[in-house]
């Protein structure tokens, strides 16, 4: 079965992804962060039983390899700091990896659903019955004040992070992006950037998620950062229509030279490898660019980072990384439509 | 711009210093900033090591005056009884160590919690124990005694002073006074 990053069908010309996550823990249990190593193997094999019944495939974290767990992180199931924790750790994954529940992570619980393209309203609606249906089985620690209560005070209450990721490879160019992320900020929303800071944020994937977790109810939550996402994506796409009018010759040159390049190099960095995928992701969606069949970009931005393209490629010395990562893209990027 | 101090790197941190009212500007590099030694707030902005984890203990934890160091020496020693977490674990690592934290710590953190959150009452949905409970029929406003409809008036009132919102105050005041009344005519 393939995974929902594979799946192109879904994804969407600025959304690439709807994801949401709830943070929850058992009531008279100390957080992971305090847990000796037996209580926590405890817990977990407690949980691993109780939600043996959602019918997801489970696996022991601590018994897997630094590569799968890499891997993971690099595929946003764990986050980086988790992927090197070495204590009792477990993860409930469903076949296409569109949902997990990982167990004694920062906290007892967490319940992840993500979904290609603009999806709240299903992505949402998954989370919450999980959701359900586990506090119908383990009594939650819930303050009627503070709601949720969880190990970190910045996910208190609801518990709730509900975040889209966008492909804005041109307004993220513009001088007027970054007072656009503080401005956001001001409204409790964060605009972050994937790979590192916003002035090398290579491949101009953008995280829209909320700041705050408390005080609202989950769905203001969700709408708030469904409208934000909204306004930068129609700007994106606004935008982009007018750049195609004036400046196609270029746009084209642009794109079919980032082509050339990552079907013909030797070797490649990470960064020329996500600048060049940025590039053609675009010149797909805007009708400049066409494949010989249909290939999911962002899929191949996540199959060229370190972690998965070990496990794509088998294991290999690090300084060979970027020859690797040549093949791969080689490998997996389609022929041009004739 | 290049640094006002030693005119060879770039300036990229600008100062702003008000004395009896007059502002001035200045334009440094990082390593002059730092040799000029603002105090240790800044300083550590310019070492460079202002992890998140700190900018997020500063924003929720004391600056405390050279006054009030000791009450906040005391301060810092108080532990949760059940994960024993002290307050100082706590501004450290920007984590409660249980939910017991929570109650434990929070006359210490309310205000803290509520200016990083923008609030401080929950109103999402409830887990299904919890609603089960007599405690989550209260929450849900269903079934009010008049005692709690007092505790919770009363604790809005507070509130409303506290954010001088005066008008709002003068109604639940009265408020206050018709529930009594009602109270005592029973």
């Amino acid at each position: 079965m393939s995974k929902w990053y594979e799946d192109v069908q879904k994804q969407q010309d600025v959304y690439i992804f709807t994801r949401v996550r709830l943070a929850r823990n058992i009531k008279g249990h100390v957080f992971p962060g305090k847990m000796e190593e037996a209580e926590a193997g405890q817990m977990v094999a407690e949980l691993r039983e109780g939600l043996s019944g959602l019918g997801l495939s489970y696996r022991d974290l601590s018994r897997s390899t630094d590569a799968y767990r890499r891997g993971l992180a690099e595929r946003r199931v764990l986050n980086s700091g988790l992927a090197k924790k070495t204590s009792p750790m477990g993860l409930f994954l469903s076949e296409n990896e569109s949902e997990s529940i990982l167990l004694c992570g920062d906290d007892h619980i967490r319940i992840q659903c993500i979904q290609g393209g603009l999806a709240f309203r299903s992505t949402w609606d998954q989370a919450n019955l999980t959701d359900d249906w586990i506090s119908k089985r383990f009594p939650y620690a819930f303050d009627q004040k503070y709601g949720y209560l969880t190990a970190f005070p910045t996910n208190v209450g609801t518990g709730l992070r509900a975040c889209v990721l966008l492909h804005l490879p041109v307004i993220s160019n513009s001088k007027q992006f970054r007072s656009l992320m503080d401005e956001a900020k001001r409204i409790g929303i964060s605009i972050k950037g994937v790979f590192g800071e916003p002035a090398e944020n290579y491949g101009a994937l953008y995280y829209v998620s909320n700041q705050k977790t408390l005080g609202q109810t989950e769905d203001e939550l969700i709408v708030s950062v469904q409208r934000v996402a909204a306004q930068l994506a129609g700007q994106e796409r606004k935008t982009r229509i007018d750049l195609m009018k004036g400046h196609r010759n270029e746009r084209e040159d642009e794109v079919y030279k980032s082509y050339g390049v990552l079907k013909y190099a030797r070797k490649l960095t990470m960064k020329e490898g996500l600048v060049y995928l940025s590039q053609i992701r675009g010149g797909i969606y805007d009708g400049v660019i066409r494949m010989e069949k249909p290939v999911s970009i962002y899929s191949l931005m996540l199959g060229i980072q370190p972690g998965n393209l070990q496990l794509a490629m088998g294991p290999f010395e690090e300084e060979q990384t970027d020859y690797i990562r040549a093949d791969y893209i080689r490998n997996n990027l389609p022929e041009l439509a004739s | 711009m290049l640094c006002e101090r030693c005119g060879q790197r770039e300036a990229n941190i600008k100062y702003t210093e008000v004395i009896n009212g007059v502002r001035t500007e200045h334009n440094l590099c990082a390593q002059c900033a730092k040799e000029m030694d603002f105090g240790g707030y800044y300083a550590a902005l310019f070492d460079g090591d202002y992890s998140v984890g700190k900018l997020l203990s500063s924003l929720l934890g004391f600056q405390p005056d050279a006054e009030e160091l000791e009450d906040d020496q005391k301060i810092r020693q108080i532990s949760c009884p059940t994960c024993h977490t002290t307050y100082s674990d706590f501004i450290r690592e920007s984590r409660f160590g249980c939910p017991d934290c929570y109650s434990t710590f929070d006359l210490l953190m309310g205000e803290k919690i509520k200016a990083l959150q923008g609030n401080d009452h929950h109103t999402g949905k409830v887990p299904f124990f919890y609603a089960q409970t007599e405690e989550g029929d209260g929450a849900d406003g269903a079934v009010k005694t008049p005692e709690e409809e007092l505790a919770l008036l009363n604790s809005k009132l507070k509130e409303a002073i506290q954010e001088e919102e005066y008008e709002e105050a003068a109604k639940y005041r009265d408020a206050i006074r018709e529930l009594k009344g009602r109270m005592a005519d029973v």
